[in-house]
């Protein structure tokens, strides 16, 4: 069946959505720069979820944008210049709806097709 | 291994962004390839293989300096007054003085419109200062406050029943203006001028700003031109008069307009350059 304009733009929605998601859950925990966000999601999502340079800074910048996170360049452990990311209080105040709306969805699609994202 | 900055800033190109902004980029996005590239490597892929693999995070770089562009300006969306109020009148009262003009009515209305429409927009730009960006700031709103004061002064001349001054050579007129009007136009050329440099626009911008009357003019006289002989045919005649029109309400007011410019075409001192980006 032919993928429909439609259809990727829900995907796309969706991706972005949960793309928002997981940067914010991850920056709950800790301060971190764009390659260990990357990294991170990818090891912790068992590569389900994965970014690339060409979709995380453009969702990153925008988060700042939105003053959900502030990046602010600071020495990493190796010594080496890198931009972190870290939570700003509008940012923890999106987590928690965000997350029910995600749980909300999942909840929806479990009761309609069986789909359960536990 | 390649100068990752350097194909970074190759790869992205024009992006739309003050200088130090687009080099902050240009750096973190250098330093995430050569962190895949050097995990990479680490994981036992070799050189190429693993700079390879780095340039595989970017499919299409013209897409991502777009979205970097529009994600990392400064420039927020348009005020809600401007939205629902400023932009719709301005949108009326234009078309509704448009249909007058076709229609030949109410000159004395379609006059008053015009002043209402200049109003409204500088009220528009008042609302959005704060989110104009640069070239607005310094070219567009400037350029627009020397064609508004200009017309506006015209206007004034016509309705006080001035009557203009007219050249005569033989038995044709050949030029006519209205000196009142003329002795004006400095102040405005001034304005635009002043308004384009406040809002450190180089001097090409300042000038475009302090002579727009003239270049609009310009532009609508050249464009009208093929119309008059596509409909009248060619006729010597028709291009002396063409170019007279351009010296009466072209040349003479971009002198007059230019008269004013002058004191605000001076180059700005490098640190309002650098100003301007900040």
């Amino acid at each position: 069946m032919p993928v429909t304009n439609m259809t990727k733009r829900i995907r796309s929605k969706i991706a972005r959505g949960s793309g928002e998601l997981a940067i914010l859950s991850l920056l709950a925990e800790q301060p971190l720069y764009g390659f260990e966000i990357a990294k991170q999601i990818g090891e912790r999502t068992g590569g389900a979820l994965k970014f690339t340079l060409a979709s995380l800074y453009p969702l990153l910048y925008e988060m700042e944008k939105r003053g959900w996170v502030e990046g602010r360049w600071q020495v990493n452990q190796a010594g080496r210049d890198r931009r972190y990311y870290r939570l700003t209080a509008t940012g923890k105040k999106q987590l928690t709806p965000l997350k029910q709306e995600w749980r909300s969805f999942f909840q929806a699609l479990d009761s309609l097709a069986g789909v359960s994202h536990a | 291994m390649p100068d990752w900055k350097q194909l970074v800033r190759e790869r992205l190109g024009r992006i739309h962004l003050p200088a130090d902004t687009q080099e902050d980029v240009i750096a973190e996005l250098a330093l995430h390839l050569e962190e895949v590239s050097e995990s990479a490597r680490a994981s036992g892929l070799g050189d190429s293989a693993a700079t390879a693999l780095a340039l595989k995070e970017v499919q299409n770089w013209r897409v991502l300096a777009s979205q970097i562009s529009r994600t990392r300006s400064k420039e927020k969306p348009m005020n809600r007054l401007t939205k629902t109020l400023w932009l719709p009148a301005i949108a009326i009262l234009f078309a509704i003085g448009l249909i007058l003009v076709f229609l030949d009515r109410a000159a004395l209305v379609q006059r008053f419109l015009f002043v209402a429409c200049a109003a409204l927009l500088f009220c528009a730009a008042a609302t959005e200062a704060r989110h104009l960006n640069q070239r607005t700031r310094s070219l567009w709103l400037p350029a627009l406050t020397t064609f508004f004061g200009a017309s506006l002064s015209l206007m004034l001349c016509q309705l006080s029943g001035m009557r203009p001054h007219i050249l005569w050579v033989g038995e044709h007129a050949v030029v006519w203006f209205y000196w009142p009007w003329l002795l004006t136009l400095p102040i405005f050329g001034a304005a635009g001028a002043r308004l384009s440099q406040r809002a450190h626009g180089p001097v090409v911008a300042r000038v475009a700003a302090g002579l727009s009357p003239s270049l609009i003019m310009l532009t609508a006289m050249l464009l009208i031109l093929p119309f008059g002989f596509a409909i009248d045919g060619f006729h010597f005649f028709q291009l002396v008069g063409f170019g007279l029109l351009l010296i009466g309400w072209v040349a003479i007011p971009a002198l007059a307009l230019l008269i004013g410019a002058a004191p605000f075409l001076r180059r700005s001192e490098p640190s309002d350059e650098a100003a301007a980006h900040i």
